[in-house]
């Protein structure tokens, strides 16, 4: 349930152009604060009237989706403002803060650019722009133009830093270590003289020093620098144990999972301690969870959810990813509850998220109680589901579904035809209408409807069974027999598909009972057997390194993780392991930088989850 | 608390607030008080063997033909104890018509192999005695009945060893030759020495699910007349892997050929239609019953056939995991079926529980076929995976209202459906020939119910045993008809069906109030099609085929 940007931004993103236009006065240069309360709107714009930079403090404390850009909003034509923000800009000259301002979402203070200001973000944009599309030269020549100009704002405006952060990166893809590092440190002490260091807003700055120092040599250094990273983006203010403990302990207990290793539930003990001891970014919660259920540690998944939510009590989202999870889990009781207790935690400023979530609350609840079979309760859920928001399609389909179980066929009808009056690509709404007509004994009908559902996913191997009994009982048996001869084909092709993954699973689990029979050399032979067989499964190879590991043959150990990464499946496990199987090599320098990619990766495959 | 309902019951009976036959018919556990004081030993082990937690099959015979039904119940065994594995008897008990059982396993003859399964009875050689085909891992053994209160293990003359893992068997004459055929479902390619490791998360040990394993196809041995059976699964056309579990013969499409309907785990349900001779075409898929309403296939365990809706068709029922809900069919005719899992008010009642043996029969003699289903979960440490679960479950009542819609009316119906054990195989039978329907239940690694019918009997029965001359001894695969009050009742004879189990061979009539029955047919098969006229209520009837009536006992 990510956060709409008020519409205010909507309005100004949709009005902001490229260039400052400044000979007309109707258009002006913003930026915005937006705060939960008055009194830390209060409170703020003192701050910032005694000096305290407005960009720093939209960096700490806004909570609007600009924050990280200063708050800099960009050029808005002033007509399209509101009532309340007209007000508030009424009289403000370029530079200044306007007073305390109440709007939706909470309270703002706005502050009109100058026309440097309104340059300075045009000119930084371009060459951010340009370094995304990899046009390097052009982003270097940019970014020193945006530096030059940032420098009139003052040497420790947080503007330059991100100009010189911009720069440092840009010299960075071109290898150019040596002219990026001194805007990187430069970056990094402004960053954290305006925000101090435990502030993410450092983290920029970070990703360059670590990158340099890493690509020069300095693994040590580089290494420091990635704890750091991770620390700061994971972990929140004031959160006892630091994240990056707390990653290094999930690395750990997922490792060790994954061959049952003797020290696996000390290993959790420690997990279980730092992370009770710990505040972490909301986002890591939900990865850590995905993490869990992959290795199927459900009930350390369950753990980790409650954790989050003593942490984050107001939470809706957290409350409603520990029902996702007990949905995963198949406990449909527990993630009722865990709903109903989302629907009651922490309602959106914003009316139109909080009635999105809602909807999406109570259409859960009722996927659940349909799942348990408990009709009324899933309709009367629907129906609330649907109360709040007319227009969920997957309320409807699932209301068609309760509807047809209950025999209601009219309305069932009535549920997946409005479904199709809307979108009449919905697979899933022509299959109901299609077992609907089975149902009724109207079989030329449900063919058709199943034939559409078909067309639109092929994949629909229910709609091609009800197809082929619709024939079959209709009387085109030539047909019927055709359509059920497809889908007795791929009902096979999807076993041959379930029989390689069990195959899999299997030589994974019997080779853990070989380990734990002190039969590892069977085991290990096992594995390679199977990695002939199944030749692009990761987990097999982390299972055969991992092995190897423990029997001390850490020079195979590190063949088959370097193979790994030669066939590009190396996660961030696979390096921290291999870093370990170099330092028991007595390779240090390859162990340094085999942790750097370990960090790295971890701090990637972490963010690639949270978005 | 039991107490008070019932004394709640019988002021409401005084105060003519409730006529005596609106009362509710009660189920009561008599094992002990009997006599039957089998207890199941499944041998469970730390390696989570997975015959342990399938085993024990229930048949109820009438071994020594003195007209009183007989109890054998096939033990498990120990793949890991060699002792407990000797000490694990199959117990046959005589039914010595006061009301009480006597165990007399030791003479029986009957040994101790492998690790039981279920079992099938039958008078494979027509000589007028019934005989016992036990099914287990590793070999299955065929004891024919010495006429002297005992049985010889015949099973290497016969040639019906079958090997593997077998699970249920059932007797039916496929090419109408006068003797009965044996089919024998056989569920995967499981050996104690090779045994897989499953676990459930966090590395706990727990029973494989069947996908672990190969799929062997089931066996079907055609009867050759002089004391041999002929594997004849391949050429019959009924080789086909499935993971086996349930099977009952029954002549689905009314041609006169004995069809085969088989409850596969986890893959699709085979129904054999028989073409004609016992040759045979799988047509699950094709007719509608091999898989659930989402088209996929489900854990079939075992099975029954009756016609639940008085159309004359017989119908399908199958039993499953907990989470899917047990399947039921209803014959649209012209050989397709239509799944009313949903319609008929099973879905909601059977989806917590994971149901095994289940039978068609009408407990409250009102003329309608209801349903009882024994459960029990697979896993005896399901509960640390799924909520509100456990290894022990509650038995089902479904009481049918005629038109094949179903009510669970177990918790009504006495302290038998409030015991929470993990069962198995489920046989009814008339036990004490009072006229009503009592339910015999084996359970894993536990003491069998009997379940005495009370009140059943408030309404009028038949009981009809068929002796055949020209087709079968036993008449089985005879379709009866009966004609009463306006219906007509359809009913065959069976020997075979539910999950590792058998019922009373003798097919039960429910009459109501009805004091006699205006006609019934009797489809011998192969032919002819005899009739009888004006049946009188409450007797048990032996009928011979060419001529008619030829005994009757009133009930006690």
């Amino acid at each position: 349930m990510k956060r709409k940007l008020s519409s205010l931004i909507i309005l100004a993103a949709c009005l902001a152009t490229a260039t400052p236009v400044r000979s007309q006065p109707a258009r002006r240069g913003l930026s915005l604060i937006l705060v939960p309360t008055e009194g830390e709107a209060v409170q703020l714009r003192s701050e910032i009237q005694s000096g305290a930079s407005f960009e720093a403090i939209a960096i700490s404390h806004s909570t609007d989706p600009t924050a990280a850009r200063g708050g800099y909003l960009g050029i808005v034509n002033e007509s399209s403002l509101s009532r309340e923000l007209k007000a508030a800009l009424n009289g403000l000259k370029p530079g200044s803060v306007s007073a305390v301002t109440r709007v939706a979402g909470g309270f703002a203070l706005l502050k009109e650019t100058t026309a440097e200001e309104d340059r300075w973000r045009t000119q930084h944009d371009a060459a951010v722009m340009a370094l995304q599309q990899g046009h390097y030269t052009e982003a270097t020549s940019s970014f020193l133009v945006a530096v030059q100009q940032a420098e009139r704002f003052g040497a420790q405006d947080i503007r330059l830093a991100e100009s010189l952060n911009g720069l440092a990166q840009v010299y960075r893809y071109q290898l150019n270590y040596a002219e990026a590092e001194p805007g990187a440190r430069q970056a990094l002490m402004i960053l954290e003289h305006a925000l101090g260091p435990l502030h993410s807003g450092v983290i920029p700055s970070l990703v360059n020093l670590a990158s340099i120092t890493g690509a020069t040599g300095r693994h040590a250094e580089a290494e420091q620098v990635y704890r750091r990273i991770l620390s700061l983006r994971w972990g929140m203010p004031g959160g006892g144990i630091d994240a990056g403990q707390v990653l290094e302990n999930f690395a750990e207990v997922l490792s060790l999972d994954l061959t049952r290793d003797p020290g696996l539930q000390s290993a959790v003990d420690e997990y279980r301690r730092s992370l009770s001891n710990s505040r972490l970014n909301r986002d890591l919660y939900l990865t850590m969870r995905d993490g869990f259920i992959a290795a199927q540690l459900m009930v350390e998944a369950e753990s980790l959810m409650q954790r989050a939510a003593s942490v984050y009590p107001d939470s809706r989202q957290l409350e409603f990813q520990l029902g996702e999870l007990y949905a995963i889990w198949g406990k449909y009781p527990k993630a009722i509850e865990a709903f109903e207790s989302a629907a009651h935690r922490g309602a959106n400023a914003d009316p139109e998220i909080e009635r999105q979530q809602r909807s999406v609350i109570y259409e859960r609840i009722g996927e659940m109680n349909f799942n348990l079979i408990r009709f009324d309760e899933a309709a009367v859920a629907l129906a609330k589901a649907l109360e709040i928001n007319p227009a969920s399609w997957s309320a409807h389909l699932l209301l068609g579904s309760v509807y047809l179980r209950r025999n209601r066929f009219d309305d069932a009808t009535a549920e997946y035809s409005r479904v199709i009056s809307v979108n009449s690509r919905s697979a899933a709404a022509h299959e109901g209408l299609a077992r609907v007509a089975l149902e009724l004994e109207r079989y030329t009908e449900a063919a058709t409807e199943a034939g559409r559902a078909l067309a639109i996913d092929p994949g629909l191997q229910n709609a091609r069974y009800i197809k082929a009994m619709a024939l079959i009982r209709g009387g085109d048996q030539v047909e019927g027999r055709v359509v059920l001869q497809d889908y007795q084909q791929r009902e096979s092709d999807l076993q041959t598909a379930a029989s390689r993954l069990a195959a899999i699973a299997e030589l994974d689990k019997t080779s853990l009972t070989l380990l734990s029979e002190g039969r590892a050399q069977e085991a290990i032979a096992l594995l390679k057997d199977g990695i002939l067989k199944y030749p692009l499964n990761a987990r097999l190879y982390m299972k055969l390194g991992l092995i190897q590991s423990r029997l001390q043959l850490h020079r195979d150990a590190a063949e088959t993780f370097e193979t790994m990464i030669r066939l590009q499946m190396d996660d961030f496990l696979v390096h921290r392991q291999l870093a370990r199987e170099y330092e028991q090599l007595g390779n240090r320098g390859a162990g340094q930088q085999q942790r750097i990619l370990y960090l790295q990766r971890y701090d990637a495959a972490l963010q690639a989850k949270a978005n | 608390m039991k107490r008070a309902v019932l004394m709640l019951l019988s002021a409401s009976v005084v105060s003519g607030f409730l006529s005596p036959q609106d009362l509710p018919v009660q189920f009561s556990d008599v094992a002990e008080r009997i006599g039957i004081t089998f207890k199941h030993e499944n041998g469970a082990s730390p390696d989570k063997l997975l015959p342990e937690t399938m085993s024990g099959g229930v048949v109820i015979f009438d071994y020594n033909n003195d007209g009183l039904p007989d109890l054998f119940f096939v033990n498990g065994g120990s793949f890991v104890d060699k002792k407990v594995a000797a000490n694990a008897h199959h117990h046959l008990y005589r039914n010595t018509g006061d009301g009480k059982f006597a165990d007399v396993t030791d003479s029986s003859g009957i040994g101790t192999f492998g690790f039981g399964m279920g079992g099938c009875a039958a008078d494979y050689d027509n000589d007028g005695w019934p005989d016992l085909y036990v099914t287990a891992v590793g070999g299955n053994k065929l004891y024919h009945n010495t006429q002297n209160n005992s049985f010889a293990d015949v099973t290497d003359s016969a040639g019906v060893g079958a090997g593997l893992w077998s699970a249920s068997c059932a007797f039916g004459d496929i090419d109408n030759d006068g003797n009965v055929d044996l089919y024998v479902t056989r569920y995967v390619d499981f050996a104690p020495d090779k045994t897989k490791v499953c676990t459930l998360f966090q590395d706990v040990r727990s029973y494989c699910h069947p996908s672990v394993y190969k799929s062997v196809p089931d066996i079907l041995y055609r009867n050759n007349g002089d004391g041999t059976f002929t594997d004849v699964t391949k050429e019959s056309g009924v080789y086909k892997a499935g993971n086996g579990l349930g099977v009952v013969f029954g002549d689905y499409d009314d041609d006169g050929w004995i069809d085969i309907y088989v409850a596969n785990d986890a893959t699709p349900n085979f129904l054999f239609h028989n073409k004609g001779k016992g040759v045979f075409e799988e047509v699950g898929l094709w007719s509608g019953t091999a898989v659930g309403v989402d088209g996929k296939p489900l854990a079939g365990m075992g099975t029954d056939m009756g016609d639940m809706n008085g159309d004359g068709l017989i119908d399908i029922f199958v039993t499953n995991l907990a989470g899917q809900t047990h399947s039921l069919y209803k014959n649209l005719g012209k050989a397709l079926f239509t799944n009313v899992t949903f319609s008929s008010g099973v879905a909601e009642a059977t989806l917590p529980y994971a149901g095994w043996g289940t039978a068609f029969f009408d407990y409250d003699n009102d003329g309608d076929l209801d349903l009882a289903v024994a459960n029990g979960d697979v896993l005896d440490n399901a509960n640390l995976i799924r909520d509100n679960v456990s290894y022990a479950q509650l038995n089902l009542l479904f009481r049918n209202d005629g038109t094949g819609k179903f009510v669970s009316v177990g918790p009504t119906s006495g302290p038998g459906f409030a015991l929470k054990k993990a069962s198995r195989a489920l046989a009814v039978g008339d036990l004490d020939n009072d006229g009503d329907l009592d339910i015999v239940v084996s359970n894993v690694g536990a003491t069998a119910d009997v379940l005495q019918n009370e009140g059943g009997n408030r309404g009028n029965s038949i009981l009809v045993r068929t002796v055949g001359t020209r087709g079968n001894r036993d008449g089985i695969g005879a379709r009866l008809k009966l004609s009463v009050g306006g219906k007509t009742l359809v009913r065959d004879v069976r020997a075979g069906s539910s999950y590792l189990a058998q019922n009373d061979l003798r097919v039960h009539f429910g009459l109501g109030k009805a004091q006699k029955a205006d006609r019934m047919e009797i489809h011998w098969p192969g032919g002819p099609v005899e009739v009888i006229e004006n049946i009188e209520a409450n007797q048990i009837l032996t009928v011979r085929q060419g001529e008619g009536v030829v005994g009757s006992v009133r009930f006690k």
